[in-house]
């Protein structure tokens, strides 16, 4: 009865079917921390199969109701449910179907990477193959070093491969990328896609605004515990009515001289050699900008061209809160 | 696997895993089998305690067997289970299907296996150097084995007790939150009232005797400190890499690069010391 319509546990990768209801539910959440309102009255509901991002700046509330799902925190007031029970009454079921990883990764410094997944995939009647999951996350190299040694990149993957040693339906994943190396990002971002793919559903939490844009079926951008937009991302970039071009290439550029093309209303290098152009006609500016990159021998290393990124969105939702 | 047998190779695994992490830790072999051992040894040869019993052996053995149930159950089982607090380990095995008694059944039982490896070693090298025999009484033989069971049960709790509950106050197994962090910082404006700037790099940890935690914010020109302790609505920990602070009780993060609301609270001209508190 607790493994449900997918009692198939030996065939985890069983896709769930609608039947199964909504992977979670959080209905009128609310927790406070003495007087700060961590959460405020959230809603919102994630489907089987998906990947939800709960996005917002730190302090959120994002971990706090990830936690509360994970039946760590009790609410104050509200209704929480995960694949249909309740994260307090039901925690065994529910550790047994679900996967987690913290913020804190949360590895024994003394075990070796191999001993901590065999160790979780000892806990599940149907694990993972740990050696699979070692090699999947690319950590097959240092399966018999001691955690203690782990870059804070690799922790983070072995946390991802703890996570998923128990063939969850529901995985949570706070802040999965904080710390890894660009290549390990996007091997994590590789992962998640196949995890849906198989009709794993993902919540993860994220304050990166191209993990939530590249990696979610829909995005809910939370701040002061309030959700403030719930949509694919998209949707959410649809509202932009600007378009922007954006460009990676060797930092310094003399923002000024990019601004000054015909086509460009504004430059902002938004990080060291990412510049974001606005404009109201992209073409013309990316035949501007791509003769003034040859005439000053500039090499591109990426370029992209949208209608605002999730970035602009979350900007101006956000913005409009802020007290100056 | 039924759910019984799963729970029980569970804890088996967990056991396994706790002893392997005893004798990976060189301080925890020391002082569960060598220390007892060598007192044992020590006196023994040494034969400067007078216990008005005929040998000293008869009079340090079950001392040192005490003493060893004490290192166990109190000392090792405490410092470990600290530090697995301290690096989210307990948190992180509350989210996998092994339940916490469970877990406790695995430190139990890790801790048995090493009292008998200990009273081996104690009772051999007494019976083998010294000379010592068991009591001939079946009674005295269960009195012992009692004793060693309530002792390890009292010592166990309480090393649990100051890992992680309401005797952790006495900070005795603390040390691994003694350190301190700086963390250098630009702030978007100066840090005049209600100043608002972002921490930007961590400094190295540093251990400030009288146990205040500072982070250190700056502009150009201008640096001041924010004691953590001064932080309002949890308490403050650096994490492993010194990257962020988490709030221990509460959940919260302050990453670097997070924005902080700041207010100058004094400005020690002669030592150009500006320093920092929290705004509302």
């Amino acid at each position: 009865m607790a493994e449900g319509p997918r009692g198939a546990a030996a065939r985890p990768d069983v896709v769930p079917t609608a039947a199964d209801g909504p992977a979670a539910v959080v209905e009128n959440l609310s927790k406070s921390y003495g007087p700060t309102r961590a959460v405020d009255g959230l809603s919102f509901t994630v489907a089987p199969g998906e990947v939800f991002a709960l996005l917002g700046p730190n302090g959120a509330g994002k971990t706090t109701t990830l936690e509360i799902l994970e039946g760590y925190r009790t609410p104050d007031s509200g209704v929480v449910r995960v694949l249909g029970l309740d994260p307090r009454r039901a925690a065994r079921r529910l550790k047994m179907r679900t996967g987690v990883m913290l913020q804190q990764d949360g590895l024994h410094p003394g075990l070796t990477a191999r001993e901590i997944l065999r160790l979780y995939a000892s806990f599940f009647p149907h694990p993972a193959d740990p050696e699979e999951l070692l090699n999947r996350v690319g950590l097959r190299d240092a399966a018999t070093t001691r955690c203690r040694r782990l870059s804070g990149g690799q922790k983070r993957r072995l946390a991802l491969a703890v996570a998923l040693v128990g063939h969850p339906e529901l995985v949570f994943l706070d802040e999965p990328t904080t710390g890894m190396d660009p290549q390990a990002r996007l091997a994590t971002w590789e992962i998640v896609r196949e995890l849906r793919g198989a009709g794993t559903t993902v919540l993860l939490t994220t304050h990166l605004m191209d993990e939530a844009e590249r990696l979610a079926d829909r995005v809910a951008i939370i701040h002061h515990g309030r959700l403030v937009a719930l949509d694919t991302p998209r949707s959410l970039t649809r509202d932009e009515e600007a378009g922007f071009v954006r460009l990676v290439a060797p930092p310094g550029l003399d923002t000024a001289a990019l601004a000054a093309l015909p086509a460009a209303r504004s430059v902002r290098e938004t990080e060291p050699g990412v510049y974001v152009l606005e404009t109201g006609d992209a073409p013309a500016l990316l035949a501007e900008l791509t003769a003034w990159l040859r005439d000053r021998k500039i090499t591109l290393s990426e370029l992209r061209v949208g209608h605002g990124s999730l970035e602009e969105a979350f900007l101006r939702l956000i913005g409009r809160e802020e007290p100056a | 696997m039924s759910e019984g047998a799963l729970l029980r190779s569970a804890v088996l695994a967990q056991t396994r895993a706790e002893l392997l992490l005893t004798m990976r830790r060189g301080e925890n072999v020391l002082i569960t089998m060598v220390v007892p051992v060598l007192l044992l040894i020590f006196f023994a040869s040494l034969g400067i305690v007078r216990a008005g019993t005929a040998r000293p052996v008869d009079f340090l053995l079950p001392g040192m067997l005490s003493l060893a149930v004490i290192a166990t159950g109190m000392v090792s089982l405490g410092i470990a289970t600290a530090y697995e607090r301290y690096y989210g380990v307990l948190k992180r095995l509350g989210a996998s299907p092994l339940p916490r008694a469970g877990l406790i059944a695995a430190k139990a039982l890790s801790v048995l296996v090493l009292e008998v490896l200990q009273v081996a070693l104690l009772v051999v090298i007494a019976a083998a150097v010294y000379g010592w025999r068991p009591p001939h009484s079946a009674a005295g033989l269960a009195t012992a084995a009692l004793a060693l069971l309530l002792g390890t049960a009292a010592f166990a709790g309480l090393g649990l007790a100051m890992a992680t509950g309401p005797l952790d106050v006495l900070g005795l197994f603390g040390s691994a939150r003694a350190e301190a962090a700086t963390a250098t910082a630009a702030a978007q404006r100066a840090p005049g009232n209600g100043g608002y700037g972002p921490i930007k790099s961590a400094g190295p940890v540093l251990d400030l005797p009288d146990g205040f935690r500072y982070i250190r914010f700056g502009d150009e020109g201008f640096e001041g400190f924010l004691p953590v302790r001064r932080m309002r609505g949890d308490w403050w920990e650096l994490n492993e890499e010194g990257t962020m602070l988490l709030g221990e009780k509460r959940g919260g993060v302050l990453r670097l690069g997070d924005p902080i609301r700041i207010k100058v609270d004094r400005v020690d001209s002669p030592r150009g010391r500006v320093d920092l508190v929290p705004a509302a």
